[in-house]
């Protein structure tokens, strides 16, 4: 340790705890309190949400809505708490093979200590995966093992108090459920799922973030988690037409809801409405005219991503069987999706038997290249990565890829199509055929190592904006690097969530790079039939390379 | 110039010092860590630490403190977001003072005080600039906060549902901001 001390030095004026875990602790991990402050932790669910949420599923998996004040020693808790998550928490031991495994099986061999995000851009040791599942083991233990009832502590076992509690809701909500840790634990541990565990037990007794619950509300009541109206979803879209005129001389004019359908079309809402989403959502559009695709999108499933996976599996279920309702009821015969992160997790891994089997749908076929897509055959739904790079294979997509001139890109593998459903290879593939320049950051940041944009799992919102780049440190360090050897000023990924966070992340680490889907770029090079003579910028307005037209860049 | 000749020797024993006494700002568990793990991509925040200290040190061996070395910037704006007093995330500059003068020894610094005065208001200097920085970066997150909310992200839980149009209206306002406004 250091030879200088403190206040040797009398150089740092401040003395008070600085960490977001209440300063560096100087006891035991057991003993350590969470502290909340602003700025360390998202604000609480609003009751009204809850309580429409606690209606609409069987009772108990939400708790009564209450009013709260997170920095407050008082949650206003229901009176029997503790035992609601014990039992709770037994249920699921009992119902989830794989937590009771995860909950024994863990050797402290430290192979996941170093490898999370939040505790490499914190240093707080309580962000290493082993003591995040810690923290719900160690109550396990005491309720449920016979060393943890006999021994105690000296078993690593506590029991349930208000201060755990605070523990649990400061830990769980800096997860990202990437499983980046995973891919290293020799036992296959799956930290996402400890974490998935403890957000449906805090919700037991309503504790939770409004980030994650409005847009439940929101999908469950109106479709999507911004709860767009149809029409104004429709007329969204339109504005997305109208650019995409503008741009290329092509008029699209897509179709909603409607029955007989050969394909339902799913994206992420963000797609629709938000910035860079909308710019890959005019990608799609122009792909489907491009090839002259027998699709529809829906107002009713207009929503791919599930935010229900953040709070319990009933929640997930539910929205996800949306999307199947929908395809039953306008008589598709299989599901495209878009660029989605947690989207893919829920149909590839959960899905069918969560919601399935989709026996009313067929497995998934090409109409234009005759691909059957074999590895969807259970959940009946594609990739739009996986759809565009079989398409390029066999050469059925004019495209210019000197319109993507202007960037040099890099791949940012997104945690979930990579770690959840392997899709590394298909992006890499399109961007082949799409872009002259694209580098690879380092090995140990992409593909199943890749690091998380660090504001997944229903963390992506304003209040903890600080907390988001200290986690998106490790990424945007890894572009940071690629950026500064061969001059990279586009990320490319393939999930909403990334879109919208990476772009704050590169705005604050790296600001020479924007972030962009792939169906945006793949949009850009298509040459469309009866299209402008010249295309002289992008689908963002930006100019496009030698350009000399008068971009809004 | 006796002075800066022996910070460019003992330039790697004070680097470490400095290192060690900025990682005590850490837990001592991730502190291990930060120290250990080498590879830069497997550990962003020691590797610039590591390499901060060493690059200013021997800038200021050199008597070049017009900048900071790029790997401090980045560490600065690493402590500009982990809720650190702004004393705090940017007082480990002036350690650099007393870890020079015990590791060359204070004899040595008496016998030569008018260089080590240039040296401390060196140091100073860099000290100084780390401060613009941090506070840059902090400014900087107003502004992405600001840019966000603009986006149409933040619409998702707060009830908003715009039309297509008050969207592409924002989105139109390209205003260079100025956010003033102190930590």
């Amino acid at each position: 340790m250091a030879d200088i001390k403190a206040d040797e030095l009398g150089t740092r004026v401040a003395r008070d705890p600085s960490m977001m875990t209440g300063g560096v602790p100087t006891k035991e991990w057991m003993d350590t309190e969470a502290v909340f402050k602003p700025g360390n932790y998202c604000y609480q669910g609003k009751p009204e949400v809850v309580d429409y949420l606690r209606k609409e599923l069987p009772p108990g998996v939400f708790g009564p809505a209450h009013e709260w004040d997170i920095e407050s020693d008082d949650w206003n808790l229901p009176d029997n708490w503790k035992e609601i998550i014990v039992n709770g928490l037994k249920e699921r031991l009992d119902k989830f093979r794989s937590l009771k495994i995860f909950m024994d099986c863990c050797v402290r061999c430290g192979a996941c200590a170093d490898k999370c995000h939040f505790f490499l851009g914190t240093g707080d040791p309580k962000n290493m995966p082993v003591m995040r599942a810690e923290l719900m083991r160690s109550v396990y233990r005491h309720e449920f093992t016979k060393a943890g009832k006999i021994l105690g502590r000296m078993a690593g076992a506590r029991p349930m108090t208000f201060k755990v509690l605070k523990e649990w809701f400061m830990y769980y909500y800096q997860c990202t459920e990437c499983r980046r840790c995973s891919v290293f634990c020799p036992y296959g541990i799956d930290t996402a799922e400890i974490t998935m565990m403890g957000r449906e037990l805090l919700h037991l007794v309503a504790v939770n973030i409004n980030w994650v619950l409005e847009p439940v509300y929101n999908s469950s009541r109106t479709g999507n988690h911004m709860g767009l109206q149809p029409h104004t979803l429709k007329e969204n879209v339109e504005y997305l037409c109208e650019d995409i005129e503008e741009i290329t001389g092509v008029k699209i004019t897509p179709s909603w809801n409607r029955k007989g359908a050969e394909i339902l079309f799913i994206t992420p809402s963000a797609d629709f409405f938000a910035e860079p989403g909308i710019y890959t959502c005019m990608g799609y559009l122009l792909l489907f005219e491009h090839l002259g695709l027998d699709y529809t999108f829906s107002t009713y499933a207009s929503e791919g991503g599930n935010f229900g996976s953040f709070t319990n599996n009933e929640m997930m279920k539910k929205l996800n069987g949306k999307m199947y309702a929908e395809a039953e009821r306008l008589g598709v015969k299989w599901i495209l999706g878009g660029e989605c992160g947690h989207m893919w997790r829920v149909v590839h891994q959960y899905m069918s038997t969560m919601t399935g089997p989709a026996d009313f749908l067929e497995a998934p076929k090409s109409p234009i290249t005759g691909t059957v897509f074999e590895n969807a055959a259970a959940t009946k739904m594609v990739h739009i990565s996986e759809f565009t790079a079989d398409l390029i294979h066999h050469g059925k997509l004019k495209l210019d890829k000197s319109r993507n001139d202007h960037r040099i890109v890099t791949f940012h593998d997104s945690c979930n199509p990579a770690r959840a459903m392997g899709l590394l290879e298909e992006p890499r593939y399109i961007l082949d055929h799409i872009v002259n320049k694209h580098y690879e950051m380092p090995e140990n940041t992409i593909r199943e190592k890749t690091f998380c944009c660090g504001s997944g799992t229903g963390l992506n919102t304003g209040e903890i904006m600080e907390l988001r780049m200290r986690a998106g440190l490790p990424r945007a360090n890894a572009v940071q690097y690629v950026h500064d050897k061969y001059d990279v000023n586009t990320m490319a990924c393939v999930c909403a969530i990334d879109r919208a966070t990476l772009s704050a992340l590169m705005g604050y680490w790296v600001p020479d790079v924007e972030v962009c889907g792939i169906s945006e770029m793949v949009g850009n090079a298509l040459i469309m039939d009866g299209e402008k003579e010249v295309r002289e910028t992008g689908l963002r307005f930006e100019a496009l390379a030698g350009s000399e037209g008068d971009a809004d860049v | 110039m006796i002075l800066r000749e022996a910070l460019a020797e003992n330039r790697v024993i004070i680097a470490e010092k400095w290192l060690d006494s900025i990682l005590t700002s850490y837990h001592e568990d991730g502190a291990r860590f930060f120290k250990k793990q080498k590879d830069r991509f497997a550990n962003p925040l020691g590797y610039n630490a590591r390499m901060g200290a060493e690059r200013t040190v021997e800038r200021l061996a050199a008597g070049e403190v017009s900048d900071l070395p790029p790997e401090l910037v980045q560490f600065i704006k690493l402590r500009a977001v982990q809720t650190f007093k702004p004393s705090e995330a940017i007082g480990f500059m002036y350690e650099l003072k007393q870890i020079s003068a015990k590791v060359c020894g204070m004899d040595l610094m008496a016998a030569n005080f008018s260089e080590w005065q240039a040296i401390e208001a060196d140091i100073d200097k860099l000290a100084l600039q780390a401060f613009d920085l941090f506070m840059a970066d902090r400014e900087l997150i107003y502004k992405i906060k600001l840019e966000e909310f603009k986006s149409g992200n933040a619409g998702t839980a707060n009830g908003g549902c715009p039309s297509g149009a008050v969207l592409r209206k924002h989105n139109a306002e390209k205003i260079e901001l100025k956010v003033i406004r102190d930590c």
